[in-house]
């Protein structure tokens, strides 16, 4: 498998040295786009370290996600900016339409949902990106708006 | 031999010994939760060891668990500081207890209750909101159960299940929805867990308890 060789070779390129670890995990991430359980478990195995310490680490990272990012990776702002007006507002009720937790995928891996800290277009607050673009003046009257179009362009594309 | 000063009384210590066992060992009282007599690195989550020491003219909070003792130091374990600032912490712990002690297989050698009966504390937190998470019980394993709603997170049984080299468990994610747990999850009927069963009794409450069918039962 193509996944498979991609790890080895990342692998290949660092001592087993606990130091090591996380710069490992985050260029997986990078080269796969997300750390499987799998890949938690092969991990865990070149530095000889318990899988369960693994498994802590991914989870403690905001960064890390264990499922595939979503065709449509939602990344709702939450930035100083952003969370004045509400940003964790707009998370909730992405959470809500998707039914799905912040680093979680939907179930037909349509949609993912992140949340990071500023775009740099704070005069627009609150921002969510979707696939590069930047919607803005967020309500979450029009969570479910930016989604019934995307869900739209998706059946016709 | 260092010794120290202990509130007024002169105690003698072994080099490199943390405050709280001289304390505990000579009679002095520190509500502790977390604290492994001899480890390594001492753990340090619970906050119940606070106490106040003397160092260059100034008082300084620390735990006492994980202090080396330095001859002639000064130790203050019953100020109104301290006695504010482990109410707190404790009020913290409980604040996400389920708080069943009637139903409880542990509550015979609970750490909490000992706690706070020996500083007259209710269990009940008073200045928090009770906040326990909605969280499943798992009872996979034959011999004993994981309920995380009563787990304080002092990493006893992840520390002595490191130390037997298998490392099932670990805490997941972080703050609030920080969780012991296994790999992904995983039921611990699914490892291969020699149950030796030290975690449980490592476990200073009841979210490692044993079945009453098996095991050490005595709840």
């Amino acid at each position: 498998m193509e996944e498979s060789n991609q790890i080895e070779e990342i692998l290949g390129r660092f001592h087993p040295e606990r130091e090591n670890l996380l710069p490992v995990l985050q260029e997986i991430q990078e080269k796969v786009g997300y750390l499987s359980r799998e890949v938690m478990e092969s991990v865990a195995h070149f530095f000889h370290l318990p899988p369960s310490e693994v498994f802590s680490i991914v989870t403690f990272y905001n960064q890390f996600r264990r499922k595939p990012p979503g065709r449509h990776p939602v990344h709702v702002c939450l930035g100083t900016a952003c969370y004045l007006l509400g940003g964790s507002l707009i998370l909730d009720a992405f959470s809500r339409e998707l039914q799905i937790k912040k680093g979680d995928t939907t179930e037909d891996g349509n949609f993912g949902l992140e949340s990071t800290a500023c775009f740099g277009c704070c005069n627009v607050a609150p921002v969510v990106k979707i696939n590069s673009q930047i919607y803005p003046k967020m309500t979450p009257g029009t969570v479910e708006e930016v989604l019934i179009n995307l869900r739209d362009k998706d059946k016709k594309g | 031999m260092p010794s120290l000063i202990i509130d007024g009384k002169e105690i003698k210590a072994d080099p490199g010994e943390k405050i709280l066992w001289v304390a505990l060992r000579s009679g002095i009282y520190i509500p502790h939760l977390c604290a492994t007599e001899g480890a390594e690195l001492p753990f340090g989550g619970c906050r119940l060891c606070l106490v106040e020491v003397e160092i260059g003219g100034r008082r300084e909070m620390i735990p006492a668990c994980a202090e080396p003792v330095r001859e002639q130091m000064r130790v203050y374990t019953q100020t109104e500081k301290i006695a504010k600032m482990r109410r707190t912490a404790f009020e913290l712990i409980m604040s996400d207890h389920h708080i069943d002690c009637k139903n409880c297989a542990k509550r015979k050698t609970c750490e909490l209750i000992r706690i706070s009966s020996s500083l007259k504390w209710s269990l009940r937190p008073k200045k928090l909101r009770s906040l326990v998470r909605d969280l499943p019980i798992d009872d996979s394993h034959p011999l004993f159960s994981f309920d995380p709603k009563k787990c304080v997170k002092c990493a006893k049984c992840i520390r002595v299940c490191q130390r037997l080299e298998n490392s099932f468990l670990d805490f997941a994610y972080r703050g609030f929805e920080m969780v012991l747990t296994t790999f992904d999850h995983r039921p611990l009927s699914s490892l291969r867990c020699e149950s030796c069963l030290e975690c449980v009794k490592v476990c200073p409450t009841g979210a490692l308890f044993p079945k009453e069918s098996g095991g050490t039962a005595d709840g």
